[in-house]
């Protein structure tokens, strides 16, 4: 009898005990919703594998893993992967050593222009390099100009492109991760061994950078997953010339009506790209557990920087030239096609117009698109930030069983390439939804949808972050006056995590915006997103509109990031 | 009827037992004091009355009704327990007004907006901090969020007002006022408090009565005088004020020393020291743990009686000294207004109180 009166009391103590913390009643709605919105197309795209002519069968994993092209763009993803991550460090380790130990005259302003490229979209950037460097770029124009030569000097085109661009968007978050690294690290580790007599490039071979090495890791794993992810460069430098990787194939794969089974076939295909992200996923998370006894400890971080020496301009120039050649010359060159009357003329003024900009204005096309983007890109944000609060908050507040569950299905689909998202989505959701009958392909909200589940973990992260950071006894003092817990949340926890809800919606808000790689697959005439709209224009030769609409993207991401700066003092803004 | 009742309170946290078969009633208008390091439990205790978790057995009843009860499956959450609380922290919100802040107790309550401002300004008065309505938090001192987190808490006449370290983060002068003013506020409003601490100056200075705890177990409930004169145990000694701990051995009326409290040859070497009036000595092994406060010795150059030390180092500490004195393999602590003896004076040392635990 006792033991039977100990066990009911023991249950008693845990219901009241997750009672007294946050217990939200909606908390498993919210799981439910999550778990359809994310975790279903998920689940019916591994079904789609095991399935080929509507019966259960190995065949298309067979035909994705034996079949010429397939394993073709399999072996160019690796590649395109390894060399982009080589480069990218090649470029960044050194670039952050330099930039955070060193005082270079005008060091800022060169950050600045050096982070640009991977705040722009891949396929914006992309395009702005083949404006300089394609067939008929500008500098090759300029080259058969001087030179006599019918043959244009070098092409974007390939393979090379592909990496060039992959590896400007590599390398700043190398530089980033290695630089945020460097300043938290303890200063007192490298000054003893400057104490005890090393050199200083001495002391960042044997201290620096064996004490980097984690964050090195990491964010080496974060370029190779999100190059081999990319869709939007390889599909407008590699596609011309026929080289597929990965997610391209998958793309006209998906889009080849005429083959039998390509949606299983495409689903397959994904599984190489799923195992590589669950791969890296689990090996960062590794890393990130034994980086936190490794090294970095907040305090102490070296602030001063070494006095500007006549080494310094050096670097000045370095950069500088760098930045020009990279950053400067490319976004000059779309410049100029987005002002010039037709394509192919040479950039005078006679030439130069405004007329692009003003048809984006205009044009149905291009103002629908406008439209759909920002409304999108507007109800995401939103959406995410709500729900993303409600995530965080039973995660962070609550001792409900399950939530870690909920904050696993809500930030997984972050680390999942949007290709493969958008095939998840259109085998979930191709038919009508059972019982109800409303079809959810060709519509609005599929697109939206994808959206959520693609950066809903953003919010959760950014907002997650931010609660942590508020003490719990804010929220005891609410309770013991009386407060309930609705009222904790809209008196005390929403105010104070404002900076990280207004962080999380313009997370969200910008990539929504020019997202590319899931409208394409997902979109439908009417339904365009900016994204579409300039890979549609692309296709169809309308070079000048096509760079008017990139501009606009870009002034719109800068602004965006400005934005970040200011609402999250600095935190979250890559261009700091 | 008491204002709390603590019965058998045990509280775990998966393996860890943080309160074991805690009991404790709180009269109306008493100042209790939780003491003992930290993790011994005390702000568990404090949290469970609270009722920011419930307990893992026992029941706890406020004003006679209960509020943690899992037997009879009663559970009050926190805002129904008529509770104030000032926290370590003082949690005041930084996003609200000073005004805003005191009010939120009575705006909760639904209270009418001309009541809840006639509140806020008498609370405010009390705490002396009248004119302030306006500012943020982050505009005040350390004392003045104080008084701010003290206002907040009184202001809805909760039945206790639970007190969680609310000095520590304040310097030292200030920490000396601000219990005055505690004291003030607690006589002016009655109302019973329970405060948690690991200072003994403060629990001794405030209290009515005080709770020692160790490793979630109270070792002695008491007033300060029966905590300082008569500690159950050598932890509450050590605890409640400094105290010289030594081996002991009783004789008749003859009191032996046999060496520090660490030396484990265990009443090895004996030394003489002193027949001993029985009056002197509070309770009676044979032989165990003698213990003394510094002040409770007497030094002097000539005396007959008492055992033979040397003054090994002084500590001067304004209105007294404190002496290191030799006796035999025993180091004894001796604070005396006495500042004539030079280091390596030979003394003759004699108690004027033992307790024998």
């Amino acid at each position: 009898m006792i033991t039977s009166n100990t066990h009911t009391w023991q249950r008693r103590e845990r219901v009241l005990e997750r009672k007294s913390g946050l217990s939200p009643g909606w908390w498993w709605v919210g799981l439910l919703v999550v778990m359809i919105v994310t975790g279903y197309p998920l689940l019916q795209l591994l079904l789609k594998i095991l399935q080929f002519d509507g019966r259960l069968s190995l065949e298309s994993l067979h035909v994705a893993f034996t079949g010429k092209k397939y394993l073709t763009s399999f072996l160019n993803t690796l590649y395109v992967g390894l060399l982009t991550t080589t480069f990218s460090l090649l470029i960044g380790v050194p670039l952050a050593l330099v930039v955070g130990r060193i005082r270079i005259p005008g060091g800022k302003l060169l950050r600045v222009i050096l982070m640009i490229p991977y705040l722009i979209p891949g396929f914006v950037f992309a395009f702005a390099w083949r404006e300089l460097l394609g067939p008929v770029g500008y500098l090759n124009k300029f080259y058969m100009l001087i030179s006599g030569a019918s043959e244009p000097l070098f092409s974007i085109y390939g393979p090379v492109g592909v990496v060039l661009i992959l590896v400007l968007r590599g390398y700043p978050i190398v530089f980033i991760t290695v630089i945020r690294s460097l300043r938290n690290m303890n200063a007192g580790y490298e000054e003893a061994a400057e104490v005890f007599g090393a050199g200083s490039l001495q002391t960042m071979r044997t201290i620096t950078l064996p004490l980097m090495l984690p964050s090195i890791s990491g964010a080496a794993i974060l370029v190779f997953s999100s190059s081999i992810a990319n869709f939007g460069v390889p599909a407008i430098l590699g596609s011309p010339e026929g080289f597929y990787v990965l997610t391209t194939q998958i793309y006209s794969t998906i889009l080849s009506y005429g083959l039998d089974n390509n949606l299983n076939i495409a689903a397959s295909l994904s599984l190489y790209l799923i195992a590589a992200g669950l791969l890296f996923l689990g090996l960062q998370s590794r890393i990130i557990s034994r980086r936190s006894y490794v090294v970095v400890t907040g305090k102490g971080g070296r602030t001063d920087l070494a006095p500007p020496g006549p080494e310094g301009w050096v670097y000045t120039l370095v950069l500088s030239l760098m930045g020009f050649a990279l950053v400067i010359l490319p976004l000059v060159a779309i410049g100029l096609s987005s002002i010039t009357r037709a394509y192919g003329l040479m950039p005078r003024f006679e030439n130069f117009t405004l007329k692009h900009f003003t048809s984006l204005l205009t044009d149905t096309f291009t103002t629908t698109a406008l439209r759909n983007s920002f409304f999108l890109a507007f109800l995401s944000a939103t959406l995410c930030t709500i729900i993303g609060f409600l995530i965080a908050v039973v995660t962070e507040r609550s001792k409900i069983l399950g939530r870690k569950i909920l904050d696993f299905v809500a930030t997984t689909p972050r680390s999942i390439p949007g290709t493969i998202i958008a095939l998840a989505f259109i085998l979930a959701w191709i038919r009508p939804i059972p019982l109800l009958g409303i079809s959810l392909y060709n519509t609005f909200w599929i697109i939206l949808l994808a959206y959520l589940s693609r950066f809903l973990g953003y919010t959760v992260r950014t907002i997650s972050a931010t609660l942590k950071q508020i003490s719990p006894s804010l929220e005891e003092a609410c309770l013991i006056s009386g407060g309930k817990n609705w009222q904790r949340i809209a008196h005390i926890l929403t105010p104070l995590s404002v900076e990280g809800l207004a962080g999380g919606w313009l997370l969200v808000f910008i990539p929504s915006l020019n997202e590319l790689t899931m409208s394409i697959l997902l979109y439908s005439s009417g339904k365009e997103t900016i994204g579409v709209a300039v890979f549609s224009l692309l296709q169809e030769g309308k070079i000048g509109r096509a760079a008017a609409f990139s501009i606009v993207i870009i002034v719109i991401v800068l602004l965006g990031d400005r934005l970040l700066h200011r609402v999250t003092k600095g935190k979250r803004s890559l261009l700091g | 009827m008491a204002d709390v009742q603590f019965n058998k309170i045990t509280k775990r946290f998966g393996d860890i037992t943080a309160v074991s078969d805690f009991s404790l009633s709180i009269e109306e208008g008493e100042f209790i004091t939780l003491l003992g390091p930290s993790g011994c439990g005390k702000t568990t205790t404090l949290r469970l009355l609270a009722g920011f978790y419930p307990p893992s057995s026992g029941s706890i009843k406020i004003g006679g009704e209960p509020a943690s009860d899992l037997e009879r499956n009663v559970f009050l959450p926190p805002g129904r327990r008529r509770l104030g609380m000032v926290f370590q922290d003082y949690a005041l919100w930084p996003h609200m007004t000073v005004s805003d802040n005191v009010r939120y107790p009575l705006k909760i309550a639904g209270r009418p907006r001309t009541e809840q401002n006639a509140k806020v300004d008498e609370i405010l008065a009390i705490v002396e901090m009248s004119g302030c309505e306006q500012r943020f938090p982050h505009e005040l001192s350390g004392g003045q969020q104080q008084r701010i987190a003290l206002a907040r808490a009184l202001i809805s006449d909760p039945r206790v007002l639970l007190l969680d370290e609310p000095l520590s983060n304040l310097d030292a002068s200030l920490r000396e006022n601000m219990r005055v003013e505690i004291k003030n506020i607690h006589r002016r409003l009655g109302v019973s408090i329970l405060l948690v601490t690991h200072d003994q100056a403060e629990a001794m200075s405030m209290s009515d009565r005080i709770v020692v705890m160790d490793h979630g177990c109270i070792h002695q409930i008491g007033t300060p005088e029966e905590l300082y004169d008569s500690p159950v145990d050598e932890f509450v000694a050590s605890f409640v004020g400094k105290a010289n701990f030594f081996k002991v051995r009783q004789v008749g009326t003859m009191l032996y020393l046999c060496g520090d409290s660490r030396s484990d040859g265990a009443f090895a070497d004996e030394e003489f020291l002193q027949p001993l009036e029985s009056a002197h000595i509070q309770g009676s092994p044979v032989r165990g743990l003698g213990c003394a406060k510094p002040t409770d010795f007497q030094i002097s150059r000539d005396a007959p009686t008492g055992a033979h030390g040397i003054i090994e180092s002084s500590l001067f500490i304004g209105d007294s000294v404190v002496y290191y004195v030799r006796v035999g393999s025993i180091q004894f602590q001796v604070k005396t207004e006495d500042r004539s003896f030079e280091i390596g004076t030979d003394v003759s040392v004699s108690f004027k109180k033992v307790i024998l635990f």
